[in-house]
């Protein structure tokens, strides 16, 4: 059952345009949250379609674009994930330029608060009667009623610095000790603030606050040339240039339904699952390292600099920067330079391997990581998890299956499945998806396939949606593209809904378990701080 | 050699080795994990640096938080003074009651611990709580081992203890007290399984915390009475297992070149353990610790128990 003959059940949804991979279809803005409420939640669906729906689409991002110089409305975007076909559901509905407000879709879907805080403070598009409207994205210093992504805000604008203090949930009461950590820490940790409540040990509640370095970078791409914007969206999460430069390039080749050659879509592919490596590789270093003691940590790092000197070798950069581009790779590589990057990663993946088994069967090490942040199935599911952390909690759900890319059709990913959904199954799971990542690699390089590098890819009006899988989770990009320009680039980086996750987590822990959860979550600020 | 002489050399070279004993763990640990880590002499600079730097000190602030550097060292400085670390029989060696001792430890924890909450830090009041657990649980357990020893010794003095020519390879008993020392040592310390002494994450700090509003020269201070107290763990621990290359009364200037050579090969071995057992083992969860610091308990009563059941029957 497709998604057209899905929406013929929702009368207020008109279905504007159905193509393979995304149905766009547009709804009034009385009936844009029920319509939400009834693709997610599934009310009355459930009995009138089939078993496939009857668990309702999940929310993956929800944007707005500013359109009230052509029509004269904000428009608001969500878009649904359907993994049984592989589509997507762009569900839009617009508002009046001098009236941005709509229902919110809070009340019903949970993971929807962030997306609406961001949507408030970048456009000033009211949620009404969302449950905690406070400035989510802005920082003390921003002034009230400045919203940066509108059109008729224009890049370096020079802003007055005010001081408005953020209000902060606080608890009260005897022996209630308040904990505020960050921005700014020591050594090269990203600007985070954290706000514990605590009694002795024991965390009663949690606020974290990650965007203070708020780049402005969909700002800083609109107006450009896909090929321009490359740049910036490969440096904006640091270690995830490729995933971004991989969902991004998929998006602008989804506009008008690109196909790239066989060649550069297994390459893309390879390049994945290096930085999958990559990322895992840090990540369970850092969490010995914090779990038991610095030794497995250096270890650790010693590897993965091994990694990423070999990226540099194989392409100029640490990052696997400048690769991938719209339409296919930037330059053909050949199948020594891949074999030799092959080399280099399957051997390190069998060193962390054995460290990874050691510290599995060091005692000291699972009493730390056993029972700390336990993320139960349901809670992964309402907040929107993704990625790793869902599917440690028993979440069947990976990007690389469901909505297959590059050459993952040929190549399936082995999708693993914890059910603890603790410190101890993210460690574990980065552990098993590297072995994964080990054949996929093997495969890959001996299978590249043929074709030519990059074909042209030039498109000029239309939406382009695309998720790749990065290390940390779903990387998801819609582009809205205009007379061959960037008219909105709105990311969805994989960070941004797993940061929430902390205020389920954090509050139960104690102390000193606080930074295991953190780590264990492998998230990121400057991938989540556009 | 007069007794004040042997005193006076082991005072200085107590306080000229221990920033060498703090740093070679440090430095043996880089070496564990792959590193090729910082000289053992850098720790030397570290205290000097900090002398130099400006000294901030909280506005609200009172005596307890200015005082406690002074007491601190002081502490430190009385225990090398004190106990037979390198000499036996030495001047100050009635100060060496093992009350004494363990009643120094417990002043210098208390300043500790009343200069992290006078500051007024979040940080400060959270490591001062865990410090109190540690102390109060850690501090009965050396009660029990000294007892222990003092009635087989027949003397309250450590000094007269190490005197008696008691080893753990004659006497089991002392066997089971040196295991409870080296674990209420290690707790002491803040080194693992309790504390992470190179941890930078705020929250998991316990000994790091209580020095969090410190800085410049009080800083160095606290950081050297630290060193000084590791340095008097490992050398108490180290002749208690192997009482040898002491400086005694009769000692000839030839000998004093032995003790030092014995001293250097001590803190070598005991900063090669600590390293290790640091690179191997992960660190325990906060509310573990009551079942490490009870098992150090229990293994000093036990010694205890073996004491009194022997001295009855013989």
């Amino acid at each position: 059952m497709s998604l057209k003959n899905l929406l013929s059940h929702l009368p207020s949804v008109v279905v504007v345009e159905d193509r393979t991979d995304i149905c766009s279809a547009s709804v009034k803005r009385e009936h844009f949250t029920g319509a939400l409420d009834e693709l997610v939640n599934c009310r009355t669906l459930a009995k009138t379609t089939t078993a496939l729906y009857s668990l309702g689409l999940a929310l993956s991002h929800l944007y707005v674009t500013d359109e009230r110089k052509a029509h004269g409305v904000f428009v608001v975007h969500a878009l649904l994930h359907d993994d049984t076909a592989a589509s997507w559901l762009h569900l839009f509905t617009e508002l009046p330029g001098d009236d941005p407000t709509y229902p919110s879709a809070t009340l019903f879907i949970m993971n929807a608060q962030w997306f609406e805080r961001y949507n408030a403070d970048m456009f000033g598009v009211i949620p009404l009667d969302h449950p905690d409207l406070r400035r989510l994205a802005h920082h003390a210093n921003m002034p009230f009623d400045v919203h940066p992504l509108r059109k008729d805000f224009l890049q370096g604008t020079e802003l007055e610095s005010e001081d408005i203090p953020y209000p902060v949930r606080q608890v009260t009461g005897e022996g209630v000790h308040e904990i505020g950590i960050g921005p700014v820490h020591h050594r090269v940790a990203e600007s985070v603030h954290y706000r514990l409540s605590t009694t002795g040990e024991r965390i009663m509640a949690l606020e974290v606050k990650p965007f203070f370095k708020h780049k402005g970078v969909e700002k800083l791409v609109e107006g450009r040339k896909p090929i321009d914007a490359l740049p910036f969206l490969e440096r904006l999460g640091g270690d995830s240039a490729i995933s971004h430069a991989l969902a991004f390039s998929q998006a602008i080749e989804s506009v008008e339904e690109t196909v790239v050659s066989q060649r550069s879509r297994g390459i893309r592919s390879f390049l994945n699952e290096c930085e999958r490596v990559i990322m895992h590789v840090e990540d369970l270093s850092n969490i010995a390292g914090i779990g038991a003691g610095y030794n497995g940590m250096k270890r650790g790092f010693l590897l993965k600099e091994r990694l990423m000197t070999a990226a540099e070798a194989f392409c100029g950069n640490r990052f696997l920067r400048g690769l991938i581009v719209p339409g296919g790779i930037a330059r053909d590589v050949t199948d020594k330079e891949v074999e030799a990057l092959r080399d280099v990663f399957v051997d390190v993946i069998d060193d962390m391997t054995t460290y990874a088994k050691r510290a599995l069967h060091s005692d000291g090490l699972r009493d730390r990581l056993e029972l700390c942040g336990v993320l139960k199935k349901d809670v992964a599911k309402v907040y929107g998890a993704v990625g790793l952390v869902a599917r440690a909690s028993g979440v069947d759900r990976d990007v690389r299956r469901d909505h297959p890319y590059a050459a993952y059709d040929r190549f399936e990913p082995r999708v693993i499945t914890h059910v603890s959904g603790d410190a101890f199954a993210r460690f574990k799971l980065r552990a098993d998806e590297l072995i994964d990542s080990r054949r996929l690699l093997i495969d890959l390089s001996a299978h590249l396939g043929g074709g030519e590098a990059k074909v042209p890819c030039h498109p000029a009006l239309g939406l382009g949606v695309s998720a790749a899988e990065s290390g940390r989770g779903e990387m998801l990009y819609a582009v809205h593209m205009k007379d061959g320009l960037l008219e909105r680039v709105a990311i969805r980086g994989a960070s941004f809904s797993n940061w929430p996750l902390l205020h389920e987590l954090i509050p139960t822990s104690v102390l000193s378990d606080f930074p295991l959860c953190c780590r264990s979550l492998g998230l990121s600020v400057a991938g989540s701080d556009l | 050699m007069s007794p004040l002489l042997r005193t006076a050399l082991q005072v200085f070279l107590s306080l000229l080795f221990a920033p060498f004993a703090w740093g070679l763990i440090r430095f043996l640990k880089s070496q564990l994990s792959g590193r090729s880590g910082v000289s053992p002499f850098v720790s030397y600079a570290q205290i000097i640096a900090g002398f130099r730097k400006e000294n901030l000190i909280p506005p609200m602030s009172s005596w307890a938080f200015t005082g406690t550097p002074y007491v601190v060292l002081a502490a430190s400085v009385f225990l090398v003074f004190s106990l037979p670390l390198m000499t036996l029989g030495g001047w100050a060696s009635p100060f060496s009651q093992f009350l004494v001792f363990i009643g120094v430890l417990a002043l210098a924890d208390t300043f500790r611990i009343f200069g992290a909450i006078d500051a007024g830090g979040v940080i400060g009041g959270m490591g001062a709580s865990r410090q109190m657990v540690i102390t109060a649980l850690s501090l009965p357990t050396l009660v029990l081992i000294f007892s222990a020893y003092a009635l087989k010794a027949g003397t309250t003095t450590i000094d007269g203890m190490l005197m008696s020519g008691l080893t753990p390879f004659g006497q089991p008993f002392l066997l089971l007290v040196v295991i409870a020392f080296i674990l209420i040592a290690l707790a002491e310390n803040g080194r693992y399984p309790v504390d992470n002494p190179e941890t930078s994450l705020e929250l998991t700090m316990i000994g790091e915390a209580l020095t969090f509003s410190y800085s410049g020269p009080y800083l160095a201070m606290l950081e050297y009475a630290a060193m000084i107290r590791l340095l008097v763990f490992m050398m108490l621990l180290a002749n208690m297992i192997f009482p040898f290359g002491l400086l005694l009364p009769n000692g000839s200037f030839q000998s004093i070149l032995v003790m030092i050579l014995c001293t250097l090969l001590k803190i070598s071995i005991a900063a090669g353990l600590t390293a290790l057992l640091e690179s191997t083992i992960a660190k325990m969860r906060f509310y573990r610790l009551q079942e490490y610091l009870a098992s150090a308990f229990f293994i000093a009563l036990a010694g205890l128990a073996l004491v009194l059941v022997t001295e009855q029957i013989l």
